[in-house]
This record gives structure tokens, sequence and C-alpha cells, in this order.
């Protein structure tokens, strides 16, 4: 039995979803354009992934074997759609620019592999924090790919922001390139896999940096 | 695990989950409403001549149709059954003329950057070309490629509309 801290470092570090078990890349890749889209992704992928497995946590006693996997995709389902209608309702912005991306939330292997291997063994505090762990691992990646892709995509950093915080957001738009700036590549899809490419390779190198 | 619990636990989970789906909906359903409906306005005011603005209080939709007599235009809500479900949008026309004037897709469920011409309003693109034609050469667009059942659903819905009867005789007062 692991510590709490320990889960969640194992979960977002060790096991990063994203960079050591590159799970959850498409919408990793799709929705990586820009920082609030991955913000809005990241809030919904949470949401899903925490309320997902602590339920699932909460009732494994009562999920026989042979029917897991609907039972598990079932509740992925649900919180994914509880996710969309809270998006749409409190986000209605930023829910459209990012729809689709959403709705496949409930695909996405991350959160059912976490199920199957976490949830399913674990009481509901130990998953918790791996739920959170590789909520953060996710988010953290996804994060860091949309601020890439936006600064050396489009020069700005955090546009759009009124989209998921609310008008108090407007200003928050930073320039950080010079105003023609703009390489539309890396907005693009295939800049996406460039981009993700290149920031895989940097966290490949700093992890065999620390084994060594 | 006994016979029963096998039972019990899909059973049991499958109405936590409606439980839970319908308290997010009592909860959002409202306000989920009054963006679908300032959306759609705002879109519509997008979408009309900057002649003339619409309000939400004078909206008054018939049969999905809002007929502007001054204008002498017709709104009408479309629905066209695209690849992988409803094309919806709005679609203003001169039913005298049967030419239209704007086209706005408020939501769709097609494939994103392939679909993504749906989104595209300026003159330029491929819903601006539907305005350019006239009625009976609408068949002739060409459908974007890889996108031909998306294409050819709003292509056939806009002739459909533009082909139904004129509204205007039977609302507006002489």
């Amino acid at each position: 039995m692991t510590s709490q801290p320990a889960v969640f470092s194992a979960a977002w570090l060790h096991n990063n979803p994203v960079w050591i078990q590159l799970l959850g890349l498409c919408p990793l890749l799709a929705v990586s354009s820009s920082v609030v889209n991955a913000l809005g992704l990241s809030l919904a992928t949470t949401l899903v992934i925490v309320g997902s497995n602590v339920s699932i946590a909460a009732l494994r006693r009562w999920i026989p074997d042979f029917a897991r996997l609907p039972c598990f995709v079932l509740v992925i389902a649900t919180f994914t759609t509880t996710a969309m209608l809270l998006l749409q309702a409190y986000a209605f912005e930023a829910y459209l620019s990012i729809a689709l991306f959403v709705q496949i939330i409930v695909t996405n292997c991350m959160i059912l592999s976490r199920a199957e291997a976490f949830a399913s063994r674990n009481g509901v505090l130990s998953t918790l924090f791996d739920a959170l762990g590789t909520a953060f691992g996710f988010a953290l990646a996804i994060v860091v790919l949309g601020v890439f892709r936006e600064i050396v995509g489009a020069g700005t950093l955090f546009a759009d922001m009124a989209k998921l915080f609310g008008p108090a957001a407007a200003g928050w738009q930073l320039t950080v390139a010079p105003p023609d700036w703009r390489i539309t590549l890396l907005t693009l899809p295939p800049g996406a896999f460039i981009a993700a490419g290149l920031l895989l390779a940097a966290a490949r190198a700093i992890s065999n940096q620390r084994t060594k | 695990m006994s016979d029963w619990r096998a039972v019990a636990g899909p059973v049991g989970i499958a109405l936590l989950c409606a439980g839970l789906l319908s308290a997010t909906y009592q909860l959002t359903g409202a306000r989920i409403a009054d963006n679908q409906a300032a959306r759609e306005l705002a879109l519509l005011n997008d979408l009309l001549p900057t002649t003339v603005s619409v309000s939400a209080q004078a909206l008054n939709w018939t049969d999905d149709q809002l007929v502007l007599c001054e204008a002498l235009l017709v709104v009408s809500r479309f629905s066209a059954s695209g690849y992988a479900g409803p094309i919806n949008g709005l679609l203003a026309w001169q039913p005298t003329q049967r030419r239209a004037t704007g086209i706005r897709v408020l939501e769709h469920l097609e494939t994103p950057g392939i679909a993504d011409f749906l989104n595209e309003t300026g003159a330029g693109g491929w819903l601006g070309e539907l305005l350019r034609r006239d009625p009976e050469q609408l068949t002739q667009v060409d459908a974007v490629s890889g996108a031909t059942i998306s294409s050819n659903a709003v292509t056939e819905t806009v002739a459909m509309i533009l082909s139904s009867t004129n509204p205007l005789p039977a609302r507006c007062p002489q």
C-alpha cells in the first residue's frame, strides 16, 4: 500500500499519461492550438476522470467482473455528459470551440485504463489521488503544448480567455512576439505533431538524465 | 459474487447514472437554453443586412420562420441531414425573388477540420457561393471535396426552402 502523495506523483510524473504512456493523444493534438482551448478541455477531463474513477472505486464491490467494461464506460459517459452540460451552461463560448472533443472524452483510453488498472482495485481515497494526479499530468501536457503552440504559432499568450473565465479575463492577453508574427503551421494539425514530438523528446531527455 | 449482486450492481449503477444526469440537466437546462437563444439572436443579427436589426422581444417565430415584412425578408431555421447528424442553421431569403441572402450554421456534428467550411461566412467561402446562385442552379454547386454528404445536405435544404411557399402575402398586412 503506497501513500497518497506517492500515488499522486506516480500518476502525474513517473507515469505521466501523455509523455510516458502516450495515452489521450487525440485531444492533446486537436485541442492544444491555444491555451484557452487546452484549459477548457483539461477542466472537462479532470471532472470526468475524478468523478468517474472515484465513483468506480466506491462501487467496485458491486461491479461484476464479467460486466466491468460496460459499467466503467457507462459511468465515464455519464460524467462526460455532465461535463458537457456544465460547460454549455457556464462557459458556452469555450464549449463551442471544443464541443466535439468534450464529447469524445468518453473514449479517452487514459480514463478507462486508470479505471481498469487502479480505481477497480483500490479504495476511494487512493483513487482520488490517482485520478487527480492523472488529470494534472494530462492538463500539464496539454497546457504546455498549448502555450508553446500559441506563442510560436500566433505570437500571443492567453488570448480569448474570456471564453472560459468571463468578461473579467478579457484583458489577460499578452503579446509576446512582434505584431506581424505568425507561423500558421504551428496552429494547424501538422504543427501539433511537430510540437508534440519536440516536447516528447524533451520529456524523454529529462527523464533519461534523472535515471542516470 | 452472488448472482443477485451481479444483476443488482449494474442495474443500480445505471440508475445512479440516470439520476446524476437528470439532476445536472435540471441544474443547467435553463442556462443552456438561454445561451443557445442568445447565440441564435447574435447570428441572426449578423445574418441580416445592417439596416435591419431584431431584438429578442420582437422575435416572432412561426413554424421555424421569421417573417420581416418591411425588409421583404424571411429567415428560416433549417436542419439538414449531414454526415454525422443534423446541421442546424438559419437561412435569410427574399421570397419574391427566390434568392438566399445569408446563411449561418448554428451547430453541426460533422468532422472538425473537414467541415470547417460550414462556419466560414465570408463571401469567398463555399456558403457564399450558394448565395450567388439562382435557385435552379443550386444543384450545380460543387460539393466540398471530402465532405460531399455535408455539402449536398446543405444545398438541398437551401433549394427546398427557396422553393417553398412565399409566406409574405399571408403574414404581412397589405
